[in-house]
């Protein structure tokens, strides 16, 4: 299925420490009033991530897991309600680098998270 | 949950957002010899671009220096940067992105995190600094989002204790 659409306003955000990095996400969409949008960038840290891959959840423990890229968008689901679908690339303390969808509700920002969100506009 | 207490008071809001009405993207090409953050930050400079969104798209980097979090070994703060780990280009650019915004002091500033691959293909990643990337072979490939009006600005956390960006509105110089 193909969508039309145009992209739209653009919203700077911090999370702060603590935050689940989807459901942080999320509340920065209502916030800046985005019904559906795309990450373009973004930079910062966790604490004890956990990425879903094709074997199910992988945890990665340690403080200070630098998160290298985040890629996906926040909309709507069959509920209507905004969920975020974000993978990305984190580095571990020990230097090892994985990737992954990153689990709901289970990577917690630890110093904070820098990003860049472009509203996605969809044709009508 | 992987709630750690910082060692300073709770702020709020817990996200803080500035919107831009406007967007502008722009693909850029590195080029040349040199330090790839330092060159960068003074092209976007040099073409009135002060605040960004940066992803790199591909490209290769020279030698390289990263860094990767570690709790504080002093115990102030939750977490800090280890040593720098280097690593000989060149290197393939995967994948990363930067925040392109300004200091305390008004200067501009770029936080980077890079994801490279070595000659054996083998991934690695972490934070770079300005002088400890140089720009490799073919250049590096980057789009940068800008966001009129709004940016990032460095101010104290009371939180965490470190100086971070925080988003703002930005206002026009004239």
């Amino acid at each position: 299925m193909i969508n039309k659409g145009q992209m739209g306003r653009v919203a700077v955000v911090r999370l702060r420490p603590n935050q689940d990095l989807c459901e942080g996400i999320v509340d920065a969409c209502r916030d800046a009033g985005f019904n559906h949008a795309l990450v373009k960038s973004a930079v910062g840290s966790l604490n004890n991530a956990t990425l879903v891959t094709s074997a199910g959840e992988i945890q990665h423990a340690g403080i200070g897991i630098e998160v290298l890229t985040l890629n996906g968008e926040v909309m709507p689901n069959s509920d209507d309600q905004l969920e975020a679908l974000l993978s990305g690339i984190i580095s571990r303390p020990d230097q090892q680098v994985h990737g992954g969808i990153f689990a709901k509700g289970k990577n917690i920002i630890c110093i904070t998270l820098e990003l860049v969100l472009q509203e996605w506009l969809p044709s009508r | 949950m992987s709630i750690v207490e910082q060692p300073g008071p709770v702020q709020h809001p817990r996200q803080l957002v500035a919107v831009s009405q406007t967007s502008q993207d722009y693909i850029l090409t590195l080029k040349g010899e040199g330090d790839f953050l330092t060159h960068l930050q003074e092209t976007l400079i040099a073409n009135d671009i002060h605040f960004a969104g940066i992803k790199i798209l591909g490209g290769m980097f020279g030698d390289l220096e990263y860094y990767t979090g570690i709790p504080d070994p002093a115990g102030i703060r939750i977490a800090t940067y280890g040593p720098p780990t280097p690593v000989n280009g060149p290197l393939t650019c995967l994948s990363g992105n930067a925040s392109l915004g300004r200091d305390a002091n008004d200067e501009p500033i770029i936080h980077c995190h890079a994801v490279v691959a070595d000659k054996n293909g083998r991934v690695i990643g972490g934070h770079i600094n300005k002088g400890g990337c140089a720009i490799g072979p073919r250049g590096v490939r980057l789009q940068i989002t800008t966001h009129p009006g709004v940016g990032f600005e460095v101010s104290h956390d009371l939180e965490t204790t470190f100086d971070v960006f925080h988003p703002m509105v930005i206002e026009v110089k004239t």
